[in-house]
């Protein structure tokens, strides 16, 4: 009877639990650490801000964000790697995990993190000047295959995500990349206004971040690596539409925390991205800025980021970025 | 310390010659006429050409100065450990704040240099806590930077 | 005319007043913190205008970094610590009046001169906004980097005394800059197999280090007199000997703040750039050019101004093409999206009272500075009736934490250590440490610049002189640069 007893009281005790939230009376019992890997006030800052403010909401802790740039994101995803796995350090982690090891700057990969869900992913898109010639991108190919060497890209660092999603497309189109050679730029932004200044032809980027000089009538997109048009610009046709391309790249966001995290946190984390994720407040800011809201359990993000480092690393030998 | 700029000029080259060594080993750009070298070889030969100058004023120019003069705080030991005291207050920290903490850390090396700086002890002792409890209150608390808390962590706030 | 009415009805409503007022004590508050920036205290408040809409949202990011850059002077001119890159340009010359007793003339020049730079510059951003971005959208790299190199340039204009120390101090500079993986080729440079160094030299902490912890060291090592307080003059109010410097420098003032406002607009280039040329051409057109760096306030005057000017250029053409001119508008562009207030040529058309609203929180904001900045130089200037060898250990304490909270990692405190120990033998050997600052502002983006332009060029010299922006610009500078041979030759007497 006694022993009945205690049972029924553990069981009544478990379930008080469960219902305040798992067996987790004492997580988080501090602030919690959420590492950005790009600098105060980018897409990728304003991203993690936001999922931090609605995250803290939740879990009755703070949820500070920490940025640690460096190293086109190497340093900061280290960071979150490195950290202790007791889920007081998250990380926001972004395509170029999938690239970084690549090029031999790392040895971490996706497959370095416990993965607690993904955001959002932005398509690339192919832009050009408004008064360019070509109208389509079937027009732009043909120029580039008219005369190679010719029209200049730009958009990204040597090796970056819009570099290799470029050349991507010009290998599945049969297209030599050498015949579009790549001017490195500091950022999408530093690019398009070369493009507007008239000092490359082709910028590979998201909708996102050409939105106001397309919306400015300064720049043209004339299709978008993804299976469906984008929401800021249903108007602009998928590589498939335009030249019948399969051709699928583009860039993504996901919170991630270190590996071995202890299974009753990870539980708690996932609930607390997920709530984050689907809270109106999230979803309009997303809207608004333009970014491209996808969610993605962990699983999910798990083998996509698998799918994706495949095919970062056989583009990037293929091209030549690759150690 | 005042070197004689005729020996900062050679040291100078032998640096620019270690560094023309080292990035001539860079990787090109492939298919581009721009590599990683380039701007670091143009400093080389700029300093390198710099560096000529300094060591042709330094041999004309008369009287020749010493190739080194020390400065009285040398001769001073007190001075010399205090100098030292400061750099090792601050390497201490940097090497040790993320396993003690900041709250452990930070009075610890502030109060080494107040004391290099011939404050008393007892008036190092309370500023070395109070001043770093109130920069602890401002950035941990207020700007939300995530200073360690290395041993305290079970009574972190 | 009705929707600046309305403008002004959206502004005057008290919500709308307390965010500004709220925001700007927080950015005085975080600027005048060495260490932490202007761009980390709006980063630090988007997620609070999230929460609110649109005029007030965009009405705190303005008031907020407005006077978080007039504070980060503070510091700069009491304790050598310069807030931001754009006020390194003239952080010794304000540290040298600091310790003549003058601290609080030069803290009310940059007070009253930020203000006005900030007016002027917002005058131009209301009028001419939409043509000026227009111009900035010619800039490619070929005219980035005659820019570039023009603000190089700048650093024998500044360290002119001793010209040859000052070039290698700017080499020395330009190296540290390539520090890393962020280059044209990706290529990780000088990072010896470390995950820190791949991420490049932090500009703060090596500029507090060699400005602020040189001077700790310097102090430590020194004995006698110097140990004592610094000097004060007695002031009966800051404001006091400004009229007299706007009598005396109103040409160096509207310079200053056309200059500042001209390069603030280009996305490319803004207020560092903007403060350092603007200190080289006040040292160079000013009758008392000797004056210069021994505590002078004339080249304090002409900086400020374009500091701030720069900084409501740098909207131009975040405001109407969403392109960010620096960090700080970067997060601006952020919330005006979020708000419905989207970046472009219709801004100005669809709703303009919301952005007439947001211009009159820019005169709003540059006003409201010269109260909140009186009150924040009355509070600050105690710190300099601390005994000196109890101050000194406070800075430097501020100066491991500051350095720390940029990355939040251990390793800049030890870049703000090295630098600090290398800069306290520089400047004992007669090399200063200003143009080192300069090339490592300027570096990557000199660089980037270079190597875009000639990989666009194809190897050909002459394409940097084809356009035509570019070629005036490649011209000048040449000029600039033979101007010293030319004037010796000038003034050779002749046999």
């Amino acid at each position: 009877m006694r022993l009945t007893g205690r049972y029924l009281g553990a069981f009544g005790a478990a379930i008080l639990m469960l219902a305040s939230g798992g067996a987790l009376a004492d997580y988080p019992n501090r602030p919690i650490t959420f590492i950005v890997p790009w600098g105060a006030g980018g897409g990728t800052d304003a991203v993690g801000r936001m999922l931090a403010t609605l995250m803290e909401r939740d879990l009755g802790k703070p949820v500070n964000v920490m940025n640690r740039t460096g190293g086109n994101g190497v340093v900061g995803h280290a960071a979150i790697v490195g950290a202790r796995p007791d889920g007081y350090t998250i990380g926001l982690i972004t395509s170029e995990i999938g690239m970084m090891h690549h090029q031999g700057l790392t040895r971490i990969s996706g497959a370095s993190f416990t993965p607690l869900g993904l955001v959002n992913i932005d398509p690339a898109a192919i832009q050009v000047r408004a008064d360019a010639p070509y109208k389509s991108l079937g027009e732009l190919l043909a120029a580039v295959r008219a005369q190679p060497g010719k029209l200049k890209a730009s958009g990204t660092g040597h090796g970056g995500s819009w570099h290799l999603s470029l050349y991507g497309l010009l290998l599945e189109q049969k297209i030599d990349p050498s015949t579009v050679p790549f001017v490195p730029s500091a950022s999408n932004a530093a690019g398009l206004l070369d493009l507007v200044a008239d000092g490359v032809q082709i910028i590979p980027g998201s909708h996102p971040e050409a939105r106001a000089l397309m919306e400015a009538g300064k720049v043209r997109s004339l299709a978008i690596m993804a299976d469906k048009p984008s929401a800021l610009f249903p108007q602009v046709p998928t590589v498939k539409q335009a030249v019948g391309s399969t051709w699928i790249s583009g860039v993504w966001r996901g919170v991630a925390a270190p590996r071995k995290l202890p299974r009753d946190v990870e539980a708690r984390l996932r609930m607390a991205v997920k709530k984050a994720y689907e809270s109106q407040e999230f979803q309009t800011f997303m809207k608004e800025r333009g970014f491209g809201s996808q969610w993605m359990e962990p699983e999910a993000f798990a083998q996509f980021m698998a799918r994706e480092d495949a095919q970062l690393g056989k583009l990037m030998k293929t091209v030549g970025l690759a150690k | 310390m005042k070197l004689n700029d005729g020996l900062v000029g050679l040291l100078l080259i032998a640096f620019s010659l270690v560094l023309l060594v080292h990035v001539s080993a860079f990787p090109d750009m492939p298919g581009q006429n721009f590599g990683p070298s380039v701007l670091p070889s143009l400093v080389a030969v700029g300093l390198i050409l710099c560096s000529l100058v300094l060591i042709v004023r330094a041999l004309r120019a008369s009287p020749r100065h010493p190739l080194v003069e020390w400065d009285a705080w040398v001769t001073s030991p007190r001075l010399v450990f205090a100098f030292l005291a400061v750099i090792g207050a601050v390497a201490f920290y940097i090497a040790f704040s993320e396993t003690l903490g900041y709250l452990v850390a930070a009075p610890l090396s502030l109060l080494v240099v107040l004391r290099a700086c011939g404050v008393r002890w007892i008036a190092a002792l309370a500023l070395a806590v109070l001043v770093s409890l109130a920069i602890h209150h401002v950035f941990y608390t207020l700007l939300k930077v995530a200073l360690p808390w290395g041993l305290l962590i079970e009574y972190a706030w | 005319m009705e929707s600046i009415a309305l403008a002004f009805s959206l502004v005057a409503d008290p919500y709308v007043l307390g965010v500004i007022l709220a925001s700007s004590l927080f950015g005085l508050f975080v600027g005048a913190i060495p260490g932490l920036t202007a761009t980390m205290a709006t980063a630090l408040l988007v997620p609070v205008t999230f929460f609110m809409p649109s005029v007030p949202a965009v009405a705190a990011i303005v008031s907020c970094t407005a006077m978080a850059i007039f504070s980060g002077d503070i510091p700069g001119a009491l304790l050598r610590m310069p807030g931001t890159p754009a006020s390194a340009a003239y952080t010794d010359e304000a540290y040298r009046m600091t310790r003549k007793g003058q601290a609080e003339l030069v803290l009310g020049a940059g007070l009253v001169f930020s203000a006005i730079g900030g007016l002027l510059g917002t005058l131009v951003l209301v009028t001419a906004a939409p043509a000026l971005a227009e111009v900035a959208l010619n800039f490619s790299s070929f005219e980035y980097f005659w820019l570039v190199l023009l603000g190089l340039t700048c650093a024998v204009f500044i360290a002119s005394d001793r010209p040859l120390k000052g070039f290698v101090s700017l080499l020395l500079g330009l190296l540290l800059a390539t520090i890393g993986l962020n280059n044209p080729a990706a290529h990780p440079r000088f990072t010896f197999g470390s995950d820190d160094l791949l991420g490049g030299i932090s500009f703060i902490p090596l500029m507090v280090g060699m400005f602020a912890v040189s001077e700790v060291l310097r102090f430590v090592v020194s004995t006698g007199e110097s140990r004592l307080t610094l000097a004060q003059e007695r002031f009966g109010n800051v404001f006091a000997g400004q009229w007299a410097l706007i009598r005396r420098y109103p040409l160096a003032i509207f310079r200053g703040s056309a200059v500042g406002t001209a390069i603030g607009a280009l996305p490319g280039a803004g207020a560092d750039i903007a403060a350092w040329i603007s200190y080289a051409i006040s040292k160079r057109f000013s009758k008392t050019p000797e004056k210069f760096g021994t505590g002078h306030v004339e080249g304090v005057v002409e900086s400020g101004a374009a500091n701030n000017g720069a900084l409501s250029g740098a909207w131009i053409p975040a405001l109407v093409f969403g392109i960010p001119g620096d960090s700080i508008t970067a997060i601006a562009i952020g919330v005006l999206y979020m708000k419905g207030m989207n970046p472009g040529p219709a801004i100005f058309l669809n709703n303009p009272e919301n952005i007439y609203a947001v211009f009159i929180v820019f005169f709003l904001a540059n006003l409201l500075m010269l109260p909140l900045g009186l009150l924040a130089i009355r509070l600050y200037k105690q710190i300099l009736r601390v005994p000196r060898q109890a101050l000194m250990p406070v800075i430097l304490a501020f100066c491991m934490v500051g350095s720390f909270a940029i990355n939040n990692t251990a390793f800049d405190i030890g870049v703000m250590l090295v630098a600090g120990v290398a800069a306290f033998f520089m400047e004992r050997n007669g090399f200063p440490i200003a143009p080192l600052i300069l090339g490592v502002v300027l570096g990557s983006m000199f660089e980037e610049n270079f190597a875009t332009s000639l990989i666009k060029a194809e190897g050909s010299w002459l394409a940097f002189f084809e356009r035509p922006i570019a070629g005036a610009l490649g011209v000048f500078t040449i000029l600039v640069w033979l101007s010293p041979f030319a004037l010796r030759i000038l003034r050779r007497p002749r046999p």
